[in-house]
């Protein structure tokens, strides 16, 4: 699992790429937490690169939005693939999440 | 405590002091009463005596002086001057004379005087004369006068007020007198003595009792004559009174005195203001009666002052007896206090506490003493317990490794042989100890044969499970020589077993040989439980066994080589003696009937459903009970050769229960499943489902901190993928869990539950099995080879 983090036109976008398992979850909620913390600005995060996620990694970005929830920002997904979104649907985490195919199109919602 | 035993003690000290006390003064105080009452009576009767004396004699004085003189005059002719110096005298000379009359009958004095009454009398210590024929006094008309005439007597006259005479309250004595005429006395006239009332009253008042005691006289009619308050002397008699206050009693005493009767009685009248007592009695001149009054607090006042003396003194004693029993209390308890204190102090642990020695030779000094050979003893006690815990804690720990030892010496990896179809073993057991002397086994002597055993060392415990493990060990070297039968099996082992046997066990032995390909069974029974063959029909029979003695007994075994043919869909199924001898609370035995007609039920089931049902069976048999021996069974269905045999390579992986080492997982089914050509997705599907179970065992499963395995099966078909994980962690069925809720906001979500909803969502079949003391669980995920 890697994580780079930017901030573009206003948003903080976290691109992650790799597993988010049982192992990497704690990693990732570990780097993720203190950047949506300290921006104040609405987080975006990119799937493009994530080929796997298990309730482990669902159960941080709960984490996540419940603090983004609490900052009142918005918290977006998008660039799912297939396997991923079957996953999302499954949980439920479709209806909770604003989820985009693409960058562009997250970028101009959430401005 | 120590306050509250000494108010123990004083409370029931004093309850029991008072109330004996309260006895005592009750008693006295009737005693006493009694008594006084008798002496008071008695005093009484002294007391009146002389006043009764007193009135009686004053009485009789005046009768006879007045007596006298009527002897004097009825002598002889007497002139006026005469009698007149005899009645001045008699009034000057006695100072309880207030008057003295000399009345003449008619014509008696001198025959030319109708009436002639000279009279000398007392008014302020002054005599004066008076002569009653002189004015309208009309003296014949009085009763002093015509009384005693008519009675022929001397009489005391009632009281009188003597208006015209003396004109005052007064009673008189009088005596006729007669001279002799002829035959008869002719009667002259009658002389007469007056007693001042107020002169009575003087002498009666004299009559002091206690404080306020007094004395009363009333007439013959119960007219009050003398009484304390004059307002009643004279204008009121017993009866009026009694009226007036309205009181039976006193007009009862009232009866009883002009009765002429003497007593002494209690009397509650308004009268006499309270309570008193009255002593009546008669007067013998006048037939007046005499009362004394006395009230009831100064006869008792002795009595009183005595219980107040006895009560004060009660009062000093026991408030003196308090200070004791407080004193003492404290003095015997302030010891125990603190030996409470020490043995608190006992109590959390605390040996070294200074016990502060006692000089006394009392309980509390030989308590002080015990609790100092309690703390040595004590000390001693822990400081040995210490040492045997740990020394038993190192058993215990020993035997756990021997049991994990011994266990791992039975197969206890199942599917045992995931690569043979031709049939399916499954065996458990259980030891009542931490290990046992019950064994099964099974293994592959050559590529077609398979050599099964089940056994039963005699005894149980540590000994047995050596012996279980010699046999184990020695079954299987002797068993691993290819083309050894079990004849020469047996033989082998008995001769080891009887020549190394220094604690003379022994082993009873089902041993046999299977012959996959065909299903014959060559088998020798060293006197062990004949097994079960389960027909696919459903026909359950015993093995018709001819047995020979247990190893380890006799170097002559003389045993006997059978055979018999499995066919498909047949079960063996073993057992030892802990399963047909197991007890309930009632002390009755499972018995083989059970066992085999739980068998008739269990024909065409697998191996290991078959065991669990029996071993679930007999345990809810003998619930309640402790396990008296070591249970085991070993059960063997046989299909037959597979003929269609294509199966993918199947994958084994045991891994340790740490979280770090699902990465290694991920890479091994990763790379199987490029293996076994599967879409990636799928490859994520089969990922995701053993990471969600084994992360959730990891997590959540164990009670303890030590290292368990997790056992993961992978097999897969030409369109699915079946997963088995099996774990030793505690018992949970996630098949059972509710789903979590999908569509909550985020904000109530909770963060959890998550991984099984994936699980059952994902997989098309997830199964869970509690097989012994582990979990099960299957899965299996279909898919579409041609997506690949």
């Amino acid at each position: 699992m890697k994580i780079k983090s930017e901030n573009t036109s206003g948003l903080l976008l976290i691109h992650v790429e790799g597993r988010l398992d049982a192992i990497t979850s704690p990693e990732f909620e570990r780097e993720a937490m203190p950047m949506i913390q300290q921006s104040g600005e609405p987080v975006l995060i990119d799937f493009g690169k994530l080929d796997y996620i298990s309730s482990a990694g669902l159960r941080t970005l709960l984490i996540l939005a419940k603090e983004m929830k609490k900052a009142d920002n918005a918290l977006a997904l998008c660039c799912l693939n297939e396997a991923i979104m079957e996953i999302f649907s499954i949980s439920g985490f479709q209806t909770i999440f604003s989820i985009y195919p693409t960058i562009e199109e997250a970028v101009s919602s959430l401005k | 405590m120590n306050k509250r035993l000494a108010y123990k003690l004083s409370i029931s000290i004093l309850s029991a002091v008072i109330l004996i006390f309260f006895m005592i003064l009750l008693y006295n105080y009737y005693i006493s009463r009694k008594l006084i009452l008798t002496n008071v009576k008695e005093n009484t009767k002294n007391l009146t005596s002389s006043a009764i004396n007193k009135s009686e004699g004053f009485f009789r004085v005046i009768e006879k002086i007045t007596k006298n003189i009527s002897y004097l005059i009825c002598d002889n002719d007497k002139s006026e001057n005469e009698i007149k110096n005899i009645l001045s005298n008699i009034v000057k000379n006695n100072d309880e004379i207030c008057g003295s009359c000399l009345a003449y009958e008619p014509y008696k004095f001198k025959s030319n005087i109708e009436y002639f009454a000279p009279y000398f009398y007392k008014k302020a210590d002054t005599l004066l004369y008076k002569n009653l024929a002189e004015d309208e006094y009309n003296y014949p008309a009085w009763g002093w006068y015509h009384n005693p005439i008519e009675k022929c007597k001397p009489l005391w006259s009632e009281p009188y007020f003597d208006k015209g005479g003396g004109n005052e309250l007064m009673t008189t004595y009088s005596v006729p007198f007669y001279r002799p005429n002829g035959k008869t006395d002719s009667l002259i006239g009658v002389i007469t003595a007056d007693v001042s009332l107020k002169w009575l009253q003087e002498v009666v008042s004299q009559v002091k009792i206690f404080e306020t005691g007094f004395a009363f006289l009333i007439s013959e009619t119960g007219t009050i004559i003398t009484y304390p308050d004059t307002n009643y002397v004279m204008k009121e008699s017993i009866f009026s009174l009694a009226e007036k206050f309205k009181d039976p009693d006193l007009k009862k005493v009232g009866e009883e005195m002009i009765a002429g009767h003497e007593d002494f009685v209690p009397i509650s009248s308004a009268l006499f203001k309270g309570k008193s007592w009255v002593y009546y009695t008669h007067l013998k001149n006048n037939n007046w009666s005499l009362g004394f009054v006395f009230p009831e607090n100064e006869l008792y006042a002795d009595l009183y002052k005595l219980n107040q003396t006895l009560i004060l003194m009660a009062a000093i004693g026991l408030a003196l007896l308090l200070i004791l029993i407080i004193v003492i209390s404290n003095r015997v308890t302030r010891p125990l206090h603190a030996l409470a204190m020490i043995a608190e102090g006992f109590g959390t642990g605390n040996f070294d506490i200074d016990i502060p020695p006692s000089q006394s030779s009392d309980e509390v000094g030989s308590l002080n003493k015990s609790f100092v050979r309690m703390q040595t003893a004590l000390k001693k006690y822990i400081e040995n317990l210490k040492l045997t815990t740990s020394a038993k804690e190192k058993i215990e720990s020993e035997l756990k490794i021997a049991r994990e030892i011994q266990m791992g010496m039975i197969p206890g990896k199942f599917p045992a042989f995931p690569g043979r179809k031709e049939f399916d073993i499954y065996g458990f057991i259980e030891p009542a100890k931490e290990v046992g002397g019950d064994l099964y086994d099974f293994f592959f002597i050559d590529d077609d044969r398979l050599c099964f055993a089940i056994g039963d060392v005699s005894g149980k415990g540590t000994p047995a499970a050596l012996f279980m493990a010699v046999t184990t060990t020695i079954m299987r070297a002797e068993g691993q020589i290819a083309g050894l039968n079990t004849s020469s099996i047996i033989e082998r082992m008995n001769t080891y077993l009887c020549n190394n046997n220094e604690g003379n066990l022994f082993v009873t032995l089902f041993l046999g040989i299977l012959n996959v390909p065909t299903g014959e069974v060559e088998y020798v029974n060293a006197g062990h439980n004949k097994p079960f063959v389960i027909k696919s029909n459903g026909v359950v029979s015993e093995l018709d066994t001819s047995h020979c003695i247990p190893l380890g007994i006799n170097l002559n075994l003389s045993h006997t080589t059978n055979t018999f043919k499995l066919e498909k869909g047949d079960t063996i199924f073993l057992y030892t003696d802990g399963v047909s001898e197991a007890f309930n609370i009632h002390d009755q035995q499972y018995s083989i009937k059970k066992i085999s007609e739980l068998l008739l039920n269990l024909a065409n089931h697998a191996p290991i459903e078959l065991i669990h049902h029996i071993v679930d069976d007999v345990k809810a048999f003998s619930h309640d009970t402790e396990q008296s021996d070591d249970i085991s069974v070993l059960a063997i269905q046989y299909y037959g050769k597979q003929l269609l045999k294509t199966s993918p390579p199947d994958y084994q992986l045991v891994i340790k229960n740490s979280i770090t080492n699902l990465s290694s997982i991920s890479e091994n089914i990763t790379q199987l499943c490029n293996n076994w050509k599967l879409t990636t997705e799928v490859c994520n599907r089969v990922n995701l489902v053993v990471e969600e179970l084994i992360s959730n065992t990891i997590f959540y499963g164990y009670t303890d901190t030590l290292e368990h395995d997790i056992i993961l099966n992978l097999m897969c078909d030409k369109d699915t993928i079946s997963i088995e994980i099996i774990d030793d962690a505690k018992e949970f069925n996630p098949v059972e869990q509710p789903s979590t809720g999908t569509n909550s906001a985020i904000t109530e979500r909770e963060i959890g539950g998550m991984g099984i909803h994936l699980v059952k969502n994902l997989t098309d079949s997830f199964t869970y099995h509690r097989i012994g003391n582990q979990n099960s669980i299957k899965i299996e995920i279909h898919f579409n080879k041609k997506q690949s």
